[in-house]
């Protein structure tokens, strides 16, 4: 994708945020609403000036290092599937399993090695979050067992 | 004023506050070792963890690792020619030929003690120029600070990296989104579409976790890991001889000065203020002065970047501690490791919450100390960190995103969250637009919104108010010319009458 079409993309996309604030913005009272009217106003503006500029004066193609699009991608995926999941699954369950996944699709280590690490972090979190700092984590499946016990 | 200075320092010298120094110092040596590793990422993962600490715990903990960052940022670029933190890139250019030639611990000491040095420095000014300030602060009314808050925008923006549209385009957008959630004047909710998860706004330091961690896993596993040469052992001593320490120190006292006005200029840091310095060095160097030239292995080239960039830590704190106007994305993140306590930025930071400001002030110092203890003896351990793969960090990072951005609220829409701002940010970097004056703009949001409205208020409605008082407008019109360096006019006139004055 060209400098220009990248810059046009995120225009339109600050642009229609702004334009969400400016509209829902109406409906309120006028103290409510004029700062966010005047932010969203100069974010219209900007959203302009940024693609203006990139169409303008675009800066020769970099040869940089390639991304590996594909690994990218799936990761992202996979970390939102891991996200929905884990509410319901609980976060001892989904965690391990999305770390050794992942260990292994990525080629980080071999599977003995992903169980080791999964399996030390696993510990690390628990002591750090739960025992230590006494924050929640979610048990999910696991409440039942952990609570009952 | 003194009264607070002491509490600040009973307060540091409290068994858990100095636990919590030296736990900060360590992990930010550790981290900063990391190539795959950045400060504000790292502060942002910790927040959550502080959240169940007192504020003064918290805070000490935050700013430690901060510090100790700095300083673990040149292991990396000593030893394996890569920054650890994009403050010490400089750094690379003297400290890996000289590790090369088998002097290790030679540079990892002058790296050490340059930064130790300009830690206190920094401190020193921080400790003396902050409460001073802070006493001026307070003064301001809601005029005042609407035109600081406006003053602060428009700097960080103009200064970012990338263009200043882009940081201004970046900046309007976190005010934006410091709107959802309940109006402070009407008490209406406002953006929310209904979701009571919103009634309460966007929690900040989820979208901080979001916005510099998510993104950061994001370049770790685009990338193939690369098999970079790496010095494999330090066999020489990490700890320096004192006629070594006498001859360097005129470098990194005034390289030390220059990181710390580098630091209070919102929008800039360490990875300006480390080229600032290592190029000042050069322009000061006396030939002769060392045994080998600047990108050669000279140690003055190692000293002044590592001084400057450990002397930021202090300065980009002043104008956050005073104004609640971050002078960094880092010391942004460590505003949000306040406000998750409750304490909102502004001048009452050095009031109201005198107990916490000033022990963060007194933190920032005694963690010098503990950086320049663990440095002599941990560095050697460091070689270890900066040989695991940054693949497997990436992976172990997005569990403690989840679980950091989750146990604030104990809520997993924050976690929905926290992916969307992963996902905004990693676009952002890839647009090289800056993220620090979008996070500046959500931490300033709410007070512009406030104090804009509480100005018309005084006034009757009329926009004339930030004209007629006499520090607002000189503050708008500091605005105004911040914004106009920044433009390509200004840029084309600079040049234009360099031009003639060359002729």
């Amino acid at each position: 994708m060209s400098y220009f079409m990248k810059h046009l993309l995120f225009s339109i996309f600050s642009f229609a945020f702004a334009l969400f604030f400016y509209v829902e913005a109406n409906s309120m009272v006028a103290s409510a609403r004029l700062f966010p009217q005047i932010v969203a106003g100069l974010v219209f503006v900007l959203s302009i000036v940024m693609s203006f500029n990139a169409w303008r004066a675009a800066p020769p193609e970099a040869s940089g290092t390639k991304i590996n699009v594909k690994r990218l991608v799936t990761y992202a995926l996979m970390l939102a599937v891991y996200i929905f999941t884990t509410e319901k699954v609980g976060y001892f369950i989904t965690t391990p399993i999305f770390m050794i996944v992942s260990y292994l699709y990525l080629k980080a280590t071999g599977l003995v090695k992903a169980v080791l690490i999964t399996a030390a972090f696993m510990v690390f979190v628990y002591l750090l979050f739960v025992q230590f700092l006494n924050l929640p984590v979610p048990l999910g499946l696991l409440e039942p067992l952990i609570l009952g016990a | 004023m003194f009264d607070n200075i002491l509490l600040g320092l009973t307060n540091i010298f409290q068994l858990q506050n100095m636990a919590a120094m030296f736990g900060g110092t360590a992990l930010g040596l550790f981290v900063g070792a990391m190539p795959g590793l950045s400060a504000t990422m790292a502060i942002a993962l910790l927040v959550p963890v502080t959240f169940a600490l007192t504020p003064e715990t918290g805070i000490t903990m935050l700013a430690s690792l901060y510090m100790g960052s700095m300083y673990g940022g040149s292991i990396a670029a000593i030893l394996i020619r890569t920054p650890g933190t994009p403050a010490a890139a400089a750094t690379v250019m003297d400290g890996y030929p000289m590790a090369s030639r088998g002097e290790a611990g030679h540079a990892l000491g002058v790296s050490l003690f340059a930064s130790f040095v300009g830690g206190v420095i920094s401190s020193a000014v921080l400790l003396s120029v902050a409460p001073l300030l802070g006493k001026v602060a307070v003064m301001f009314g809601p005029v005042e600070l609407t035109a600081v808050a406006v003053l602060g925008m428009t700097i960080l923006a103009s200064l970012s990296q990338g263009s200043p549209i882009k940081g201004l385009l970046a900046g309007c957008i976190g005010l934006l989104i410091s709107t959802v959630g309940m109006d402070p004047i009407t008490g209406s909710a406002r953006f929310t579409l209904d979701n009571i998860n919103l009634f309460s706004g966007i929690p900040f330091t989820v979208a901080l976790i979001g916005l510099f961690s998510i993104p950061q896993v994001f370049r770790l596993i685009e990338k193939d890991d690369d098999d970079a040469e790496r010095i494999a052992s330090i066999s020489d001593s990490v700890m320096l001889p004192w006629f070594e320490m006498k001859k360097l120190l005129p470098t990194i006292v005034r390289s030390g000065f220059l990181g710390v006005f580098t630091g209070i200029i919102p929008g800039t840091g360490g990875d300006t203020a480390c080229w600032f310095a290592y190029n000042e060095a050069k322009r000061f160097y006396k030939p002769g002065s060392s045994k080998h030239e600047f990108g050669d292995g000279n140690e003055f080239g190692i000293a002044a970047p590592e001084s400057a960039n450990n002397a930021v830590v202090g300065g980009a704190l002043v104008p956050t501690i005073t104004l609640g106007i971050p002078g960094s994305s880092s010391t942004a993140v460590l505003l949000g490791g306040l406000m998750i306590h409750g304490i909102m930025p502004g001048p009452q930071l050095m009031t109201e919450y005198a107990g916490v400001t000033y022990t963060l002030l007194w933190a920032v110092l005694f963690s010098c100390f503990a950086m320049y203890i663990e440095g002599l003896f941990f560095t050697r351990l460091c070689i270890q960190v900066t040989k695991i793969r940054n693949l497997v960090l990436a992976v172990a990072i997005t569990i403690l995103c989840v679980v950091g951005a989750f146990a604030i609220n104990n809520n997993f829409f924050d976690v929905g969250l926290m992916f969307c701002f992963g996902i905004l940010g990693y676009f952002m970097d890839k647009l090289k637009i800056p993220v620090a004056p979008l996070v500046v703009g959500m931490i300033l949001g709410h007070m512009l919104d406030v104090s804009l409205h509480q100005s018309l208020l005084i006034s009757g409605g009329s926009w004339a108010i930030f004209f007629t008082n006499p520090i607002s407008a000189l503050l708008l019109a500091l605005a105004a010319l911040s914004l106009i360096q920044a433009t390509p006019w200004y840029t084309q006139w600079k040049k234009a009458r360099q031009a003639k004055k060359s002729a």
